[in-house]
């Protein structure tokens, strides 16, 4: 007996029709003797719906009140999709969180997995041939719902998957991982295979095909990702741990919404750099590309989310109060650029190439990593960016 | 500290503005000083929608499911509730019929509540925070969710007023309370200011959908004085408590049920074909009425037995029914297009003159009667469908109108 997690995205669930044909696909792989664990999102628009209602009562929402609100979603697709089972004759059965005692942290909104057991499962799949597990929530010790945060239902997946020792199979509206996001560059390439680690990059950088969190499960315990589209036979891709043939780059990504925060003429005075970067992540704040020029002044740079502006304002000031001449300027509406690929580490002139087909665009900063080059552009060069990369790597 | 249960249902909290008003009504009664639950049901229609999308992928959607399915709906008001309350800076927390500690055997769709394990309900509170509990719903000891049927957020709080040893439970509905006869049909019905558990229950069985059955029973054991009042209008309501006997003599009120079916069986085998039929309906857990079985003395002529469903509260009833007509063929019959009309009072049953004059009123409009049971309680009369308002409206006029 074969146990396969699957996963369906909201976009997949989205109707009942939806939920139909996939309860019949999950026949299919049932009569080929396999037991089904079926992780679900909420349908469709459900929880952009529920947080739109929660507004209209308050702006400023209860965190643990909005995970017991967001949670219905999954549950109703869960219900419904072991409705649609036990019509069809498949003994299926339905759990939530707390049934299944999904322990977390006990963050609302943004938990994370402590751990879960695989015993209820395991003696459940003796009786029944598909279990649907509603995605993206756990449990506090005190019995509290949590939420794993937006794209939760992956990693849902693939703890589960982890637990169990099973495949985990991701379905959504694409079919699979592509070299750029097919909807914007339609030439773009399907890739077969896909490295963990290119993988984590790539959902970082701004690729929605995979939660990170779920990458970095899969990765610390070897579990093969397949993605695919729900609702066609074409073959998807595979995020595996290594894969013979490596290209120096795999695939280009883009993260929109960028703001550079850049401080200028501080005094040269390191401690001022700690103080900065710890001011932030005493407010729980993500910093992402950084650049610090130092010559008669320190220059201080980096990249945030535009949405978490205001925070980094209130953040700043904390810290920078005794200097108030300070200049801080945010400029936003900018993309961030970025190519992968674990073969980079294995060729040179990768960087040589990328800033050939950059020529012509002003790009505002730069980090790298072994396998990626990132740098920030205004938004309005992005696409031309990636066109760039794309003919230039052969993407 | 005193603790007051307040219920509100599926039209009280129909939208985000109604329950922003309801968060004030909870903050002033907790500004009184008062430890408060406060069980709601779904919001306005989403158990239909729910129902409805079931449907669409199964005429005959398995049980436990449903349970699961439906139990989200309460979720959605609890939640919203306490984010509505803390907005008005009253710390609330939302709990789930399980996390509440409600208890109930594994009736899916119509559980059975066992036992209220209210430890999470006081702590929470006696930490100061105003408790919002999911109605209609708890969990099995096998830890699945469970619903308690229709009107199950009443039999909730009042539960888990018993449980907490509340002061009172205050169910709060867009009536202000118990009439006579159904309010929005019989404008001539009258407001009971005060009703025994006792009759409350009797309307409640007859299809009365003021107030649950089992909720009254819990009152009932545990001595819980329920005041039934409108949400938004406040002023007048109905205290259901208990109240001496000799107290309230004759007729109370006029009550009607739309929508039930009679299933006749005729049969010859008793256990194959009677029992079997009995057995099939309660796997099904459809709750029967009025039965009555007539089982013949020879084996020339079948026996009969005959009982009502209200069908509309049976999940995949089309199914079901399907399922019936092909295992007994002609020998099973079901009566559509009926609806029962009951007379609720004390002592009715002591003589037949309500029964006699009651029959002669309804021959008197054409309303044709095809069945009747009583009880010293309640007299119930089978009517056409079409028929139902007119006769609850004639035997209303005489019994309590005219009955000054």
């Amino acid at each position: 007996m074969a146990v396969i997690v699957q996963k369906y995205g909201g976009s997949s669930v989205a109707d009942t029709t939806k939920l139909k044909v996939i309860a019949n696909n999950l026949s299919k792989r049932i009569k080929e003797g396999n037991k089904l664990v079926v992780v679900v999102s909420a349908m469709g628009k459900t929880t952009d719906n529920l947080i739109r209602t929660a507004k209209e009562i308050t702006e400023n929402i209860v965190p643990r009140e909005l995970d017991m609100l967001l949670t219905t979603g999954e549950q109703v697709t869960a219900a419904l999709l072991s409705i649609a089972l036990n019509d069809i004759e498949i003994k299926s059965k339905s759990l939530n969180a707390f049934q299944l005692e999904i322990l977390t942290t006990n963050d609302f909104n943004a938990a994370r997995i402590r751990n879960l057991k695989a015993e209820k499962l395991k003696t459940l799949l003796n009786n029944f041939d598909a279990i649907i597990v509603t995605g993206f929530q756990g449990i506090t010790e005190e019995g509290d719902i949590t939420t794993l945060g937006r794209g939760g239902s992956d990693t849902s997946a693939v703890a589960l998957a982890a637990a169990m020792d099973a495949n985990c199979e991701i379905y959504s509206d694409v079919a699979g991982i592509y070299s750029a996001d097919p909807r914007i560059h339609p030439t773009a390439k399907k890739l077969k295979y896909v490295a963990y680690d290119e993988m984590l990059e790539m959902s970082s950088l701004g690729a929605k095909v995979l939660h990170s969190r779920s990458v970095e499960i899969a990765k610390k315990f070897n579990i093969k990702l397949y993605c695919g589209s729900t609702f066609s036979d074409e073959e998807g891709s595979y995020v595996v741990d290594d894969y013979l043939e490596q290209p120096s780059v795999t695939g280009v990504s883009s993260m929109d919404k960028q703001t550079q925060v850049t401080i200028s003429k501080l005094p040269l005075d390191y401690t001022i750099v700690h103080d900065i970067f710890k001011s932030v992540a005493n407010h729980n704040l993500n910093v992402d590309m950084i650049s610090v020029i130092s010559n008669t002044t320190l220059n201080v740079s980096f990249t945030i989310i535009e949405d978490e502006k205001h925070h980094f304002q209130k953040a700043l000031s904390e810290v920078l109060q005794d200097l108030p001449k300070l200049n801080i300027k945010y400029n936003s509406g900018y993309s961030k650029v970025s190519i992968v690929g674990i073969g980079m580490k294995s060729s040179s002139g990768v960087a040589a190439k990328y800033f050939d087909a950059l020529k012509n665009i002003p790009v505002k900063l730069v980090t790298t990593s072994e396998i990626k080059i990132s740098c920030l552009v205004e938004e309005s060069y992005k696409d031309r960016a990636i066109k760039e990369l794309i003919k230039m790597f052969e993407l | 500290m005193k603790v007051i249960v307040q219920k509100y249902g599926g039209s009280s909290v129909a939208d985000p503005e109604k329950l922003k008003k309801i968060a004030e009504m909870v903050a002033a009664v907790k500004s009184e000083g008062y430890g408060i639950a406060v069980v709601v049901s779904a919001m306005g229609k989403t158990t239909n929608s729910l129902i409805e999308l079931s449907n669409s992928v199964s005429k005959d959607p398995v049980r436990r499911e449903m349970d699961m399915l439906l139990s989200a709906g309460e979720r959605i008001t609890m939640s919203l509730l306490c984010m509505a309350l803390n907005d008005l800076g009253v710390e609330a927390i939302s709990l789930t019929g399980s996390q509440a500690g409600i208890i109930t055997n594994d009736r899916h769709n119509d559980a059975r509540v066992i036992e209220v394990r209210p430890i999470r309900v006081q702590d929470e509170m006696d930490k100061g925070k105003v408790v919002v509990v999911g109605g209609f719903q708890g969990v099995s000891y096998k830890r699945d969710v469970t619903t308690l049927g229709r009107g199950g957020s009443d039999t909730s709080a009042v539960a888990l007023a018993a449980a907490l040893n509340a002061a009172r439970c205050e169910i709060y509905s867009d009536v202000d309370g118990v009439y006579t006869a159904d309010p929005t049909l019989v404008k001539e019905a009258k407001h009971l200011p005060e009703i025994s558990y006792q009759q409350m229950q009797e309307m409640s069985t007859a299809g009365a959908k003021v107030m649950n059955s089992q909720a009254i029973q819990f009152a009932k054991e545990s001595g819980i004085i329920i005041y039934a009042r409108s949400t938004f209008k406040p002023g007048s309501e109905t205290i259901i408590k208990t109240t001496k006997s000799g107290q309230t003599k004759g007729i109370t009120s006029v009550v009607h049920e739309n929508d039930v079916v009679r299933v006749i069986l005729s049969y010859k085998n008793q256990a194959k074909d009677f029992n079997d039929l009995i057995k099939t309906l309660e796997e099904k857990q459809v709750t029967i009425k009025e039965l009555n079985v007539a089982e013949a003395q020879s084996d020339e002529i079948n026996s009969k037995a005959s009982f009502v469903v209200s069908y509309k509260n049976v999940y995949g009833w089309e199914n079901l029914k399907e399922r019936l007509q092909e295992r007994f063929k002609e020998n099973i019959e079901f009566d559509f297009n009926l609806g029962a009309l009951s007379i609720i009072g004390e002592g009715l049953n002591r003589d037949n003159e309500t029964l006699l004059t009651s029959m002669s009123i309804l021959e008197n409009i054409n309303v044709k009667v095809y069945g009747i049971s009583t009880t010293s309680y309640r007299l119930s009369f089978l009517v056409a469908g079409k028929d139902l308002l007119k006769g609850v409206k004639a035997i209303h006029k005489r019994w309590i109108e005219e009955n000054v």
